[in-house]
């Protein structure tokens, strides 16, 4: 086995020196996927449905690998530093653009460091309240809040997270107070919100759903641009009586900055094929996520733009770190 | 009636025969993985979660809850045998685990610990099957000011933990307070004490200082020993057991007192298995008549924790399973295989999906039964870890101690960090500060300074709070009620002192 892998890699080597008065030939062997957050989140679990289908579509191995810490930051630090050959990518949330805002030390810069590969998932949120909360509508949260401007608090997974700016952008566009209460991840904002502790938070939808099904939450409405599909009933925070306004989480693919031109086609070429299989539409409905259209070019514009937008919200929020 | 009907479905799930599979792979592949040193449950889970990504969700999930308690089983065996604990909640079973292995009654701890794991766990399920929706509903009540309140009284039932003197037991907490302030402010986002290096932003991982505390300064205490062992290995023969048996049967009390606490911190999320081992440990120590015996090998400090450990770890899946909010980063990675598979956790669960609630409950039981069969003939086997070679035996430790503080985040900067913690944790031992107390206050300061600042924020800034709400009020007046009954019966023991010395004066 040792000595066809030794063969095979000679072989490998020979062609490699045969072509290298040419561009490498991509894709690489092993093509390392590093997720900045910690196993078993959902951009762990995107990037792990999503590693086998493009090993095949590439015909190399695709490993995850994960570097949680800061918010993300730990783990874009190291891909934007890695050999730009196509074989360290990175997939992570929408805390890579609202970083930038938040953190004026990064290790990196957020759009000069990296190769935009494309627009992996996007997850709408939902803006849900207790049940005890005398408020059916977005418009009757915010007649409420104006009422009583101490009376309501809204829980988030921590300061500079999507559900936080989401909130801060529902109270910078509508010019109500809500105190913002952070909590050490989404599970134990959710579980006070369940208990009454809290009576409003934006969360992710597929977390919200069962809740919301049971009675245990209302659900007002989502922060997509668009209903969601799956719940046509619910209306949109922007047609609700928040006009603009939209914030979705999403996950995208990176590579290092100055990725080579045939690294980039083949990825291109490979997700746009696999974000339009059937297949990722169905492991996608499963996760609840619904599958990104972005590739190249258009996901970079993507991405300076929501930097853009989720500065203008630190900033009116006032939240900067450091 | 119906709880008949759920367990004849959940047995009839778990007793078919992939199923018993999957459990007894999980079961012994994670007790391979989690005994050894450093490698703990979560770093175990981590490793074996791809594994069951092709399986269907109730294999995948009785073969993920598998792997779970194998590997907090394996943590303890190599606790009690190496003092290497893998996971905050063996920490507290190395205080009484490892003296017993030191006086050769390794075999004994590890019977003891097996079945006390096992009973406090049987009991736990029980009541998961029984009352699982109304504890569920109970632990909602459960907010800042309650975690506040109920961390208060953990961290004054558990100052009974610290041995010797008790300035230096005091010194170790503040240490480990100090050293819990590091990373990322959770209310204002700031950065505390991580001088711009980013692999400190999310603070200091538990396992890392116990590491360097706890394993690697044995390590080196051992070698000082030029030669000579410190570890004495007896034979573990079935005479053996069969005493072993005899003396758990003295250990009722404190089993049954360890599933009670940990069933009770495990039920609530946010809290886990951690401080019920830490709160078992406590309660034993101070029921016992002769509380000097704990920390030089006491077995009900083995029996106590291990019952509330499992007991913890198994009531821990009522919130992650019922609300679909996970008590610790454990739950949160097996309610992030649920998803993998297309399950949505929460309250719907039960009634949803009946066959894999009811299945995973009776394979939980299925699994325990597994373990303590498979462990009990081993025990001679780990037993007889001891009698390898120094010279193979301590290298391999520290090696799989480098792994498993790599796999904790891919870095070789918390390879550094456990290097200083060794030479750390070796000087402070050497000027007799116990090490126990620095983990007491590194795990608990933070959260409670997090639910602290949360129930201020949320109160705007009012105190009264802690006392008008009634469960708050009520942990608050059980502390009081310790903190009281602690002066009181150390004045009439130095009044008794006094009488007893004057009595002999004149004589």
């Amino acid at each position: 086995m040792n000595g066809f892998k030794t063969l095979a890699a000679t072989g490998l080597l020979a062609l490699g020196l045969a072509a290298s008065a040419q561009a490498q030939s991509y894709p690489v062997d092993q093509i390392h996927i590093t997720v900045p957050f910690p196993a078993g989140g959902t951009t762990d679990i995107l990037a792990r449905e999503l590693a086998g289908p493009l090993g095949e579509e590439l015909g190399a191995t695709v490993i995850v690998e994960n570097r949680p810490g800061a918010g993300g930051t730990v783990g874009s630090n190291y891909v934007a530093h890695a050999n730009a050959d196509g074989s360290q990518l990175l997939l992570t949330a929408t805390h890579h653009v609202i970083n930038p805002g938040l953190r004026d030390n990064l290790p990196y810069d957020t759009m000069e460091d990296f190769s935009e590969v494309a627009l992996i998932a996007l997850v709408p949120n939902a803006l849900v309240v207790h049940p005890d909360v005398p408020a059916n509508s977005v418009a009757e949260l915010i007649e409420l809040a104006k009422e009583d401007p101490d009376g309501l608090n809204f829980g988030s997974s921590g300061v500079g997270g999507s559900n936080h700016l989401s909130g801060e952008l529902f109270k910078s566009m509508t010019g109500i107070d809500m105190l913002h209460v952070p909590y050490p991840g989404a599970a134990p904002a959710m579980t006070d919100l369940l208990g009454g502790h809290i009576p409003v938070m934006f969360d992710s939808l597929p977390t919200v759903v069962p809740h919301v099904q049971s009675g245990k939450l209302r659900i007002l409405g989502v922060t997509t641009a668009e209903r969601v599909s799956s719940l046509p009933d619910v209306p949109t925070i922007a047609e609700a009586g928040v006009p603009g306004y939209a914030a979705a989480s999403w996950f995208g693919l990176y590579g290092p900055a100055g990725l080579p031109e045939d690294a980039r086609t083949s990825l291109d070429a490979a997700l746009t094929k696999l974000l339009g299989s059937e297949e990722i539409a169905t492991t996608f409905k499963k996760l609840n996520v619904e599958p990104g259209e972005l590739v190249g070019s258009d996901f970079e514009t993507f991405v300076a733009d929501e930097i853009e937008k989720w500065q203008g919200v630190v900033k009116s929020a006032g939240v900067e770190l450091q | 009636m119906d709880l008949f009907a759920n367990l004849s479905l959940g047995f009839s799930v778990a007793l078919s025969p992939a199923n018993l599979l999957y459990c007894l792979v999980g079961v012994t592949v994670g007790t391979l993985i989690g005994v050894l040193p450093g490698i703990g449950p979560m770093a175990t889970i981590a490793i074996l979660l791809p594994v069951t990504f092709g399986l269907d969700p109730v294999a995948a999930l009785i073969m993920l809850a598998g792997i779970y308690y194998g590997s907090m089983y394996g943590s303890a065996i190599t606790s009690i045998l190496l003092n290497t604990p893998g996971h905050a909640a063996s920490a507290v079973v190395c205080l009484d685990g490892y003296p017993l292995a030191r006086n050769g009654q390794g075999g004994l701890a590890l019977v003891i610990s097996a079945l006390s794991s096992f009973v406090g766990g049987s009991l736990a399920i029980i009541l998961v099957m029984t009352f699982a929706p109304m504890v569920a509903e109970f632990g909602l009540r459960f907010s800042s000011p309650e975690y506040f309140s109920m961390l208060i009284l953990g961290l004054t039932a558990a100052a009974g933990l610290s041995q010797g003197s008790f300035i230096k037991g005091i010194a170790m907490v503040l240490l480990g307070l100090g050293i819990g302030t590091v990373g990322t402010d959770l209310t204002s986002g700031v950065q505390r004490f991580t001088f711009d290096n980013w692999n400190l932003a999310d603070g200091i991982n538990f396992v890392i200082l116990a590491m360097g505390f706890f394993a690697v300064t044995e390590i080196v205490f051992n070698l000082e020993q030029k030669g000579r062992s410190t570890l004495v290995h007896t034979r573990f023969a079935m005479a053996d057991l069969t005493a072993a048996v005899r003396s758990f049967a003295r250990m009722w009390g404190a089993v049954l007192r360890g599933f009670g606490i940990g069933f009770t911190f495990g039920a609530l999320p946010g809290s886990g298995p951690t401080i019920a081992t830490f709160v078992a440990y406590s309660a034993e120590k101070s029921v016992a008549r002769d509380s000097s015996r704990f920390g030089k090998g006491a077995l009900e400090g083995v029996a106590g924790p291990e019952s509330a450990n499992n007991s913890a770890s198994i009531a821990g899946l009522i919130p992650t399973l019922t609300l679909g909010v996970p008590g610790d980063a454990i739950m949160a990675m097996m309610l992030g295989a649920l998803l993998i598979f297309g399950i949505t956790p929460g309250p719907g669960v039960i009634v949803d999906e009946p066959e894999l609630f009811w299945g995973l409950v009776a394979s939980l039981w299925i699994g325990n039964v597994l373990l303590l069969a498979l462990n009990i003939p081993l025990i001679g086997v780990w037993a007889r870890v001891l009698t390898i070679p120094y010279k193979l035996l301590y290298p391999s430790i520290l090696l799989f101690i480098c792994i498993g503080v790599f796999s904790i985040n891919n870095r070789t900067f918390d390879i550094g960090l456990l290097a200083l913690f060794s030479v750390v944790g070796y000087v402070l031992a050497k000027l007799d500060f116990p090490a126990a107390p620095v983990l007491l206050g590194l795990i608990l300061g933070p959260m409670i300074e997090d639910h602290l600042r949360r129930a201020l924020l949320m109160g705007r800034g009012d105190f009264s709070m802690f006392f008008t709400r009634p469960i708050s009020a009520i942990l608050l007046l059980a502390t009081l009620g310790i903190v009281i009954y602690v002066i009181v019966s150390t004045i009439q023991q130095a009044r008794q002192a006094r009488a007893r010395d004057e009595t002999e004066v004149r004589q």
